[in-house]
Parts: structure tokens; sequence; C-alpha cells
């Protein structure tokens, strides 16, 4: 009978958890910034949720000249006399801010591009038509949302603004569209 | 989740593959952490470039190998002087000798699976058995294949987890614990079942022996009649 029920227990425990992981991994699939945890450190926060890390550091007040790049989210609590939970609240109003800052919505033609969250991305060495020599190199890439005639493609759209040709580029698993 | 754990991934971060390594041998030795969270928190790290992916999987395999081992060793030292000392007659009788004699015959026979399974199935059961299988003289080969394997599994399961579902690790880690768990009470389950089919078996032959059928008794009433017949022709 004991066994019985730990196995009730233990099958009840398994299906609590599968639900739990699914809920976790909706978040995070969203980038919904409440999947921001305590273990996270900024660059890792950065290249989740696209935000740039010295956006991050700046909006946190780290402003020494080492970055702490291992620090995770609780450690850098400690070290800047902070609860764990102002300072993951301070990290998810920092992404949410820098998204406002960054979302735009552009439609070419039947293409409506939207919710768009970008990082500038320095690229070594770039030469091409129109790359105006001397400037720093950039392109800014990302996440978008693409409607077709008003209707949302349902896969995930990664972006990329080149901005010495004004060129948008967007790509999925499906192919990509030159704009 | 352990209480460790947070400081773990702090120590993760801060002092990298040692760290991993460290924490992965002092739990295969039998001292409780949750190094398979540690291992899922890496394989997220490593998604992101922080680590790399095969260093990791080399390292936990050989940091908890080298742990079992120390396991084994400290069981094949002073373990087996305890099974020994058990094994001597005493006033008060813990366990039977028979008992002992059947469950040593049963782990020799066995204990390649209970090695195996204990490394990524039943991990909190893995520095138990490692002392037992050097108490019971296990043949060390065979320990060593069973633990590499094992291990391998183990760590193989828990990085390419916590690679492949990034910041829903912590999730993944509650799943694989309560599948662990599931999978335990449900041997219990099975074993007991078999047990009690076993046991009702064995009642149900001892009863048919001791009992006598119908057939039994109508056999020994010709008899006894056939008896008193040749007694009574037998009389002048």
């Amino acid at each position: 009978m004991l066994a019985l029920a730990a196995t009730v227990f233990a099958a009840i425990a398994t299906v609590q958890a599968i639900q739990g992981f699914q809920q976790q991994n909706s978040l995070v699939r969203a980038d919904d910034v409440r999947s921001v945890s305590d273990w996270m450190t900024i660059p890792y926060i950065a290249r989740t949720y696209h935000v740039p890390e010295d956006y991050l550091y700046q909006w946190l007040h780290i402003t020494s000249v080492q970055k702490p790049r291992h620090a995770t989210l609780r450690l850098l609590a400690i070290q800047y006399h902070r609860t764990v939970t102002s300072m993951i609240q301070s990290v998810q109003s920092a992404i949410r801010a820098y998204r406002t800052q960054h979302s735009l919505t552009k439609t070419y033609g039947s293409v409506t591009v939207a919710d768009v969250t970008v990082v500038p991305l320095t690229v070594a060495a770039m030469v091409g038509p129109g790359y105006p020599q001397g400037d720093t190199p950039t392109i800014y890439a990302g996440r978008a949302t693409v409607y077709s005639r008003g209707i949302p493609l349902r896969v995930p759209w990664h972006i990329a603004w080149v901005p010495w040709s004004r060129t948008l580029i967007l790509w999925s698993w499906k192919g990509g569209i030159v704009l | 989740m352990s209480a460790l754990l947070p400081n773990l991934i702090d120590w993760l971060q801060q002092y990298g593959y040692p760290a991993l390594w460290l924490f992965v041998f002092i739990a295969a030795v039998g001292i409780p952490l949750p190094t398979s969270l540690v291992l899922l928190a890496s394989g997220a790290f490593a998604a992101l470039g922080d680590f790399n992916i095969l260093v990791l999987g080399l390292i936990a395999v050989t940091a908890s190998t080298c742990g079992d081992n120390v396991g084994y060793f400290i069981g094949r030292r002073w373990g087996s002087q305890v099974l020994f000392w058990l094994q001597r007659p005493h006033r008060r009788r813990l366990i039977s000798q028979h008992n002992l004699a059947r469950a040593q015959a049963y782990f020799q026979q066995r204990g390649g699976w209970a090695i195996f399974l204990t490394r990524f199935l039943f991990s909190a059961l893995g520095g138990m058995i490692n002392l037992l299988a050097g108490a019971e003289l296990y043949t060390y080969r065979r320990f060593l294949f069973a633990d590499i394997t094992g291990e391998a599994i183990g760590a193989a399961i828990a990085l390419l987890l916590g690679y492949l579902f990034g910041a829903s690790w912590e999730a993944v880690g509650d799943i694989l614990g309560a599948i662990s768990l599931l999978a335990f009470a449900l041997l219990a389950v099975i074993f007991l079942v078999y047990y009690m089919i076993k046991l009702a078996q064995q009642s149900r032959t001892a009863q048919e022996e001791q009992v006598p059928t119908r057939r039994d008794l109508l056999i020994d009433e010709i008899d006894v009649g056939s008896r008193k017949k040749s007694r009574g022709n037998l009389l002048p």
C-alpha cells in the first residue's frame, strides 16, 4: 500500500513538473522578462533577451572598469548591497525600457515588421557597395514579428538592419526576404 | 531545490571548470550535492558560449568516476571488514547469516545493473552502492565498466538537456527528479507484486502437499475396505 501511495505521489509530482516546465519554457521562448532568474549573468541576459550588455550595466549603475562578467545576479546583489528581488526587477525594467526605445513597426508593401528588438553587432571588416569608409562597421540584429497582409507569420523571424545601405534583411528557417 | 545550488552556480561562474570538477567529485564520493542541477546549468551556460560542452562532459565523467572509485575503495578497505564482522557468530544477530549470504550472492550476480542504474536513474543511491560494491569485493573491472558507462549517460543527459532548454533548466531538473522518484516507486511496486505472487504460489503448493484431496480420501477408504476384507478372508 505504501509503495502504491508513493507511486501515485510520484506520478502526480511528475505531471506537475511537466506542467511547470511547459509554463517556464513558453516564457523563455517568448523572451518574457518574467523568466529572468538570479542565476543568470549579465552577458547571459544580454544574449537571451537581445539587449546590449553595456546598456544593462549602465541601468544597474555598475560602472567599474572591470565588468563582473561572471557574476550572477545573486552575487551582484550581494556586492552592491541590494536584494536579489530588486536586482531582478531592475534587470526586467531595463529590458522593457530597451524594448520600448528600440521597438519599431515599419511596413514595406504588404509586409509589416513589428516588435523589433535589435542588438548592434560590430563587424570586424566589411567591404561592400555603399559602405561608408572610415565608419565603424555596425549592423543590427535581433528578432521581429512579421505580418504579411496583416496576418502574423507564425515562424520566428530574425532580423538584420544594415544602416549604410538602409537594407533590412529578414530570415527564418523557411527562407529570407531583403527589404 | 537545494539551498546550496545558488552558491554552487556562483562558484561555477567564478572558477569555471575546476569548480565543476570538484563539485562532481565530492558528490560522487557520497556527499549530497545537487550536481545534476549544476550540470543542467552548465549545459545552459554552454549554449550561450560560456563553456565548451565537450569539455564539460569530459570533466563530469572523470570527476564522477574518480569520486565513485574513492567510495568503492573505502568500501573495499573498511566495508568488507564490517561484512566480515557481521558474518561472525554473535549473541544478538541483526541480520541472519543466511540472508547475508543471499544478499552477497545477489549483488555478485546483479551488482553491475545496480551500479549502472544508480549513475543516472537513482543517483541518490550512487554513493551507497559504491560502498556496497567495495564491501562485497565486487570485481573492480566490472565496477569500472558499469560506472563509466552509467556516468557518461548521466552526464550526457543533464548537459544536453541544459544545452537544449537553456533558461528552463530548473524546470527540467524538477522533471528529472520526479521521474527518478517515479521510477524508484514503480520498481518497488513491481518487486513487491512479484514477491507477493511468488509467496502466494509457494503457499498454494505447500497447502496442496499437506491437505489431502477428495481423490486421496477415496483411495484411503478403498484401501481400508480392502484391508478389512482381506482380514475377514483370513479368519477360519
